[in-house]
């Protein structure tokens, strides 16, 4: 099993965007890489490999579901998991978001201690 | 030599002869004796009782000889027969006609023979009674007399024999009628207690007597099944077990092309021969009995079993036929009913409306129908036309839930055979096909009306409405999705404040930014409430029912709560709750309804000692009551307490940290499970809230899951309460629990057993619980189980292990949230508990078991020993390998593979098979093994390899 080193954020609110990244970078101790839309992640992902990508679901242009299939098809080499991150905590809604190759969801509003914890605990698993 | 001659009557004689049953039977005592007495009184070496038939003679006694027959042609006996009277050849050396007789030239040398013959009925000698020496002899007259009265003693020895045989047989045929008679008559009895259920509708009746045949046969499934425009459309149905249904319609419509579309009472007998549903369907022991109403075969009726039975006698048929006529008088009774009842009806209506009927019924744009208990409408008006684009004979031609969008069918069934059966009203909203495509969303108000076997329903088009229902949601779910955004970025940041983990914070500043964080928290709650407000009120609530036990419910609630109880002063009592508490419901919500009774309790009667919990017999309900010794309700402001955002001191709402929905929440929760609530209460002296649920039967103890090592957690915590509530919590998950409060006991735990995950506290009486999964891991590596932290001092371990807390998946601070700590329990367990599941096709027990064995610690065998079974198994049960045998007791493994093959999503297969295996075949398998090539081993190391590939469907794991 290899812990994971990187993140790239992903989500068009600057404020959570700053307060995920402050929560990985000093509690999780997380090398943070983070972009404000769906395109900008795409563009980013060309020359950056993070070990996992975390998506807000809700976001104009790309949403998180478009973002994730487009990272999937344009990337095929890169086999980091994804992580949705959502408001909308419907049952039916995550179950959706696993069936779309999502590694896991977190709800919003998280705790942000718990966050790089949460985070590991779905993607470490997975990328055994 | 003389041959002897045959006698006169040879042909009589051979069918009487024939009727003693007594040719090459078994030698018996009595004829012994005779013979021995004979033999006596003549003083020879042999005597014999000699039956003569086409062409032997045989004996039925004898002494002296070892032949047990010889042929009629020389034998001395056949002269004695054809005369039918006594021969006494004194010296054979002098007797023309045997002298060159070989039984007197040779073995056994007969010199002397006298023979009475054993005559019968009308004179017909059957055989002889003789006596023979080796030497010539000069019997006495008396001896030859005794002789003969002696053949007269083996006659009759030979019809009494006969006659008790008879007897025999008879009484045998007596008992096995009797047996018959009795079956019949319990049979005819059942009927008749059927018959006289008076309140029961013709469906009941029908079910009662297929009930009733399955019983007397044996079997499990039975059908009626009846002509319908057309065709063979099922009427009823009866399964005795729960195996999966197969698919009868097809069978009837199957059965129906075989009898050449008619009722074909010979075909139908046939059919029960054939077993071609045997094959086809997976059913064992069809019988099959044709209906007749008024002289008209019309249906038929159908017992099967899916599983092994006994074969099936003719007996059985006798019984199913007798259950045929039962149903069929039913079936005729039940027309001639529905034909005298429509008729009034019809006579109602028209002196009810007068002439304004027609009128009425044409011009209203709602749909009436009425729609037949058998699914078909009788009648309907012209808006029905207009609306759905349908004819009214298309709509009447087939059962309504065929034009139902199928989503809705299920619900449309249960509602309105609930309603059928209460003769009730009910609403219910579906959607309609429409003619050309789509479907009409109906709001339908249904009354039943069991006496008629009819539904009345009134239909109106609520499009519009559920249109801007739709909207609605949608603006319901962006509304919480754009509340919850703004509030995860304050949630966030005052919470990276409050860790720590932007430096330390100043004491004033840290109580100002922990009460920002508290009051953020309930904001998302009452956003949450006010989804759950939403949702019951469009009746959106999805709501199990399933059989809820409420001393459960109070148990768990209980537990949940203790902590927040304690920290109000109060202490949660549960002094009354039987054992048989069961309704009707969804535990999880119930739980809420309890959770919210139990804080309310602790904080509105702060420091006041005992709430008692209780639950008692209120008529067909039960009571769950919350009684606390606070301040009391005024009794003005009780009937607005379960209003939305009613708080009776408005100043309590500021320290209670409610939403104020609570209650509102749980009144609509209750009265979703037909349930009422309210509180009795006077000001000064405590309140009782209290909820009713309707009673149901009490459920039969449910075993719990079996759970192995797979579902086992282990549990390190010191305090045995704290540990006791994990376990009550996690067992309702079917989680088992182990229990370890040192640190030591926990190590060793680990090291000996598997656990599917493990709660840790850190403050463990021995070593430091951080200490001890450091050195845990260090030990086992990847063998060490997922680990949960709970502890009061979750938050610290948590930074002192700092970014190096892999293998912990949770962190959860005490006091316990139990939702929490179920779901990181049930995430973790996941991981390990999805096993492999293999479909093990093979008739030899040793191979089954031993493989069984090898690999029933990462997979779950199920075996099958033919070909039926494993077919049985693929359809009721999903595999991730299957391991196939070729040679199977009834037909061929490679009919299974052609079948995986051809499946939508084929299982791979690995053929273990005693034969050499065709190449087509052998290239839709993953591996093929053959049992003289390769042994037990090397079917387990295949396994292995696979099932390293096979991996079961796991919803985390990256594809």
């Amino acid at each position: 099993m290899e812990m994971i080193r990187s993140v790239l954020l992903v989500d068009d609110e600057p404020d959570i965007l700053m307060v995920s990244r402050i929560a990985l970078q000093t509690v999780g101790k997380l090398e943070v890489e983070t972009a404000s839309s769906g395109e900008e992640a795409l563009a980013k992902l060309t020359h950056a490999q993070p070990d996992v990508v975390v998506l807000d679901m809700m976001m104009p242009g790309m949403d998180g579901l478009q973002t994730l299939n487009q990272i999937k098809e344009r990337f095929p080499s890169l086999a980091c998991p994804i992580v949705f991150m959502t408001a909308k905590t419907q049952q039916a809604e995550r179950e959706m978001y696993l069936n779309a190759g999502a590694a896991g969801v977190i709800n919003k509003p998280f705790d942000p201690m718990l966050l790089p914890d949460l985070l590991r605990s779905i993607v470490e698993p997975a990328r055994n | 030599m003389e041959f002897p001659k045959l006698p006169t009557n040879e042909n009589k004689r051979m069918a009487r002869l024939r009727a003693f049953k007594i040719l090459d039977t078994p030698a018996e005592d009595g004829f012994d004796d005779l013979v021995r007495i004979a033999a006596g009184i003549f003083e020879v070496p042999i005597a014999l009782v000699s039956l003569v038939d086409e062409n032997r003679q045989w004996f039925k006694a004898k002494l002296g000889l070892d032949a047990t027959e010889t042929p009629r042609d020389i034998s001395f006996c056949g002269h004695a027969v054809q005369n039918a009277a006594t021969l006494v050849v004194n010296d054979t050396s002098k007797d023309e006609r045997f002298v060159d007789n070989p039984l007197v030239t040779d073995d056994p040398n007969i010199g002397f023979y006298a023979g009475a013959p054993l005559i019968t009925g009308e004179g017909e000698a059957m055989g002889t009674l003789c006596v023979i020496d080796r030497n010539a002899r000069q019997p006495s007259a008396e001896q030859i007399e005794a002789l003969e009265a002696l053949a007269r003693q083996v006659v009759s020895r030979m019809e009494l024999r006969l006659h008790l045989l008879e007897s025999e047989q008879a009484i045998a045929a007596e008992r096995l009628a009797r047996k018959r008679i009795e079956r019949q008559a319990e049979c005819l009895h059942r009927l008749q207690i059927i018959a006289a259920q008076y309140n029961a509708s013709t469906n009941e009746r029908i079910d009662l007597m297929i009930d009733a045949g399955l019983d007397l046969l044996g079997l499990h499934l039975g059908l009626v099944a009846q002509v319908k425009r057309g065709r063979l459309a099922i009427r009823n149905w009866v399964a005795a077990t729960d195996s999966p249904r197969p698919p009868l319609d097809k069978m009837c419509d199957d059965l129906w092309q075989w009898m050449g579309e008619k009722v074909d009472p010979e075909k139908v007998a046939a059919t029960a021969d054939a077993r071609v549903l045997a094959a086809q369907f997976g059913l064992n022991s069809p019988i099959a009995v044709p209906l007749v109403l008024d002289g008209e075969p019309t249906g038929i009726l159908l017992f099967a079993s899916p599983q092994d039975v006994q074969p099936l006698t003719i007996d059985d048929h006798t019984v199913a036929e007798v259950i045929a006529d039962g149903i069929s008088a039913e079936l005729s009774r039940h027309r001639v009913r529905r034909t005298i009842r429509e008729e009034a009806l019809r006579e109602r209506v028209r002196s009810q409306f007068g002439s304004s009927e027609d009128r009425f019924f044409d011009t209203t744009h709602e749909i009436l129908a009425v729609c037949g208990f058998d699914g078909y409408f009788r009648e309907l008006n012209p808006a029905a036309e207009q609306l759905l684009g349908y004819s009214l004979p298309e709509l009447m031609s087939r059962p309504f839930y065929e034009f139902l969008h199928p989503d809705d069918r299920d619900q449309a069934q249960s509602v309105t055979s609930d309603a059928m059966v209460a003769g009730s009203r009910t609403v219910v909203e579906n959607r309609f096909a429409r003619k050309e495509g789509g479907y009409r969303w109906l709001l339908w108000s249904l009354a039943a009306d069991p006496e008629n076997q009819c539904v009345y329903g009134i239909a109106q088009d609520i499009g519009d409405r559920k249109r801007i229902e739709k909207m609605k949601n949608e603006f319901v779910s962006t509304v919480s999705h754009e509340l919850r955004t703004p509030l995860t970025s304050i949630r966030g940041s005052l919470g990276l404040l409050l860790g720590g983990a932007v430096g330390d914070i100043p004491g004033e500043a840290m109580s100002l930014v922990k009460m920002a964080c508290n009051n953020t928290d309930r904001l998302v709650r009452l956003i949450n409430d006010m989804l759950d407000v939403d949702k019951i009120e469009s009746g959106k609530l999805q709501i199990n029912r399933l059989p809820v036990d409420l001393r459960k419910v109070a148990e768990h609630s209980i537990a949940a709560n203790a902590t927040f109880a304690r920290d109000h002063g109060v202490e949660y009592c549960l002094t009354e709750a039987p054992k048989d508490a069961w309704v009707r419901g969804d535990q999880d919500r119930l739980i809420q309804v309890l959770d919210n009774l139990l804080s309310n309790a602790a904080k509105y009667a702060r420091d006041t000692g005992k709430v008692n919990v209780s639950i008692e017999h209120d008529k067909d309900d039960w009571r769950l009551c919350v009684t606390d010794h606070g301040p009391g309700i005024d009794a003005a402001f009780q009937s607005q307490l379960f209003q939305r955002f009613s708080q009776a001191d408005s100043s309590t709402s500021k320290s209670s940290g409610g939403t104020g929905l609570g209650l509102n929440i749980s009144k609509g929760i209750v009265e979703m499970h037909s349930g009422t609530m309210g509180v009795d209460s006077t000001a000064g002296s405590g309140a009782t809230f209290w909820c009713k649920l309707p009673k149901i039967a009490e459920q039969p103890a449910t075993k719990p899951k079996a759970a192995g090592t797979a579902t086992q957690i282990l549990v390190v915590e010191d305090n045995p309460d704290i540990a006791h509530l994990i376990e009550l919590m996690l067992s309702q998950k079917g989680i088992r629990c182990d229990l370890a409060p040192t640190a030591v006991e926990a190590a060793s735990k680990l090291l000996t057993n598997r656990y599917c995950a493990v709660t840790l506290d850190i403050g463990l009486p021995d070593e430091d619980g951080i200490n001890l999964f450091r050195r845990m891991r260090a030990r086992l590596k990847e063998r060490m189980p997922p680990v949960i932290v709970v502890s009061a001092t979750a938050d610290k371990g948590k930074r002192e292990l700092a970014g190096n807390a892999l293998g912990i998946v949770q962190w959860i601070q005490k006091p316990i949230d139990l939702d929490l700590l179920q779901n990181a329990v049930l995430d973790a367990a996941k991981r390990r508990t999805d096993r492999v599941r293999v479909l093990h096709v093979e008739d030899d027990a040793g191979v089954l078991e031993i493989t069984q064995r090898q690999i029933e610690k990462v997979a779950d065998v199920t075996p099958a020993r033919t070909v039926q079974e494993a077919r049985l198994e693929l359809r009721k049960n999903e595999f991730d390998l299957a391991i196939i045998d070729i040679g199977l007791p009834d037909g061929d493994g490679g009919q299974i593979m052609h079948e995986i093959h051809s499946s939508p999503a084929p299982v791979p297969v690995i053929i273990y098979s005693g034969n050499e295996i065709e190449q087509s075949l052998a290239e839709m398998a993953e591996a093929v093994l053959i049992k003289t090539k390769h042994d037990q081993q090397d079917l387990l190391t295949t396994i292995g390899k696979l099932l390293d590939q096979v991996t079961p469907r796991d919803t985390d794991s990256m594809p």
